[in-house]
């Protein structure tokens, strides 16, 4: 299973791999902000994507809104993983199908518990 | 009339005729300066407003700055406290290893001595005082051998302490992206202040300020910050009370994905059905965001 982890911070980009890591997932692609996720995903075969919100050129959440609007991407699991924790911005993540969503600081017991989540509900 | 008086009057008339001669002089310049004052007037009352909207933010900018540094603070204590109890439970595991180590050599003689007696068994030179003087000594050596088993429960429990103390680490480093956004967020406020304020002395078209205001903003730049960030201005806030809030984004997911499962037939207007009774300003917990995304699955 291949992920693609979506943070223009290089240090949280190595969080959330090193702990993808330590739950066994090794194939892993980076991405620094939405446009650069999207090559990525041109480039790569991607089963799940672990995107940010804030970031420069292209937002996480347009991000999510490109995926969801691609044919070929449309039923990728996206978590998005980000410092907003205001209701509006969930509401948004929703309306724009994020999977799952988990406010920064996370510990990695609540990231894997979330990629559990959302790919037991894909298998339904 | 006395000559003197004709001589004081004609002086008098004199002095006179002098200040006239300078109010015709000085009402030009003083139409001037009224005209001047009038034109200065609404600049004047728009940099008084623009610096007191821009001082109106320093006291924000102060507090986020002061933030950063408790964030910073906090999460490097943090970090060197759980560093602390790292190296604390590893001079244990490493005593309980250099146990186990001697309870293997327990193990070794144990395994010895019983092999010596099943020789002695074998070969026929076996008798009962063998038996005796072994057995005791087997059953002196076989706590040993008993004790390995808490050891290694006790190693396992250690190990899996230092996996929640890197997890902890891990937790404690996200504050390096959370304090970044929020220096950005400081740091775009700076950069408008500097650019309303320059805006300002571009007005003066000429004269000494405009000299003032070109040296001033060569050296007031805001920074530059190492890397573009696109920022939450409200971070640093995401540190306070992270899981209650998670708590609650977990609910509103669970809460969404029970309304797609109940009324599939408008699928655009759901997530807006669900949400609209939300306070949009109100942040909230993990839990409340895992219950909306699992009912959506």
């Amino acid at each position: 299973m291949k992920f693609l982890v979506v943070d223009d911070s290089p240090t949280m980009r190595r969080i959330v791999i090193n702990a993808l890591k330590s739950f066994g997932i090794e194939d892993i692609v980076e991405a620094e902000d939405g446009q650069d996720a999207l090559s990525k995903l041109q480039t790569h075969k991607i089963d799940f994507v672990i995107t940010d919100w804030n970031m420069p050129n292209m937002s996480g959440l347009d991000l999510t809104k490109a995926i969801r609007a691609s044919e070929q991407w449309k039923n990728l699991p996206i978590l998005m993983v980000t410092t907003r924790g205001l209701k509006e911005d969930i509401i948004q993540a929703l309306q724009a199908k994020v999977n799952n969503y988990i406010v920064k600081p996370f510990t990695p017991q609540v990231l894997k518990e979330k990629i559990t989540a959302v790919l037991k509900a894909g298998e339904k | 009339m006395k000559d003197m008086d004709i001589k004081g009057l004609i002086k008098k008339a004199e002095e006179l005729r002098a200040l006239f001669i300078l109010g015709q002089r000085v009402v030009p310049f003083l139409e001037e300066l009224f005209a001047f004052v009038g034109e200065i007037q609404p600049l004047l009352e728009e940099i008084n407003t623009s610096i007191q909207e821009n001082l109106s933010k320093m006291p924000n900018l102060s507090k986020q700055l002061s933030k950063v540094t408790e964030a910073t603070e906090l999460a490097t204590n943090e970090i060197l406290d759980i560093v602390d109890g790292v190296f604390y439970k590893l001079d244990i595991l490493s005593s309980t290893l250099k146990e186990f180590e001697s309870s293997q050599l327990g193990l070794k003689d144990f395994f010895e001595d019983f092999n010596k007696l099943v020789g002695k068994f074998n070969n026929g030179s076996f008798s009962l005082d063998d038996l005796k003087l072994n057995l005791s000594s087997l059953q002196a050596k076989s706590k040993d051998i008993l004790s390995v088993e808490t050891k290694i429960n006790s190693m396992k429990e250690m190990i899996d302490n230092i996996r929640n103390d890197s997890s902890s680490i891990m937790l404690a480093l996200q504050v390096q992206d959370i304090t970044s956004q929020q220096i950005a967020a400081v740091n775009h406020l700076l950069n408008t202040v500097q650019t309303r304020l320059n805006s300002l002395i571009s007005k003066f078209q000429s004269g000494e300020i405009t000299k003032v205001a070109t040296v001033q903003e060569q050296t007031t730049n805001v920074t530059e910050l190492h890397r573009v960030i696109a920022f939450d201005p409200d971070a640093v806030e995401s540190l306070i009370d992270n899981a209650a809030r998670q708590d609650e984004i977990d609910k509103l997911f669970e809460q969404q994905t029970i309304e797609d499962t109940s009324s599939s037939k408008e699928p655009d207007n759901k997530t807006a059905q669900s949400t609209e009774t939300l306070d949009s300003e109100e942040k909230i917990s993990q839990d409340d965001i895992d219950k909306l995304f699992n009912q959506n699955s």
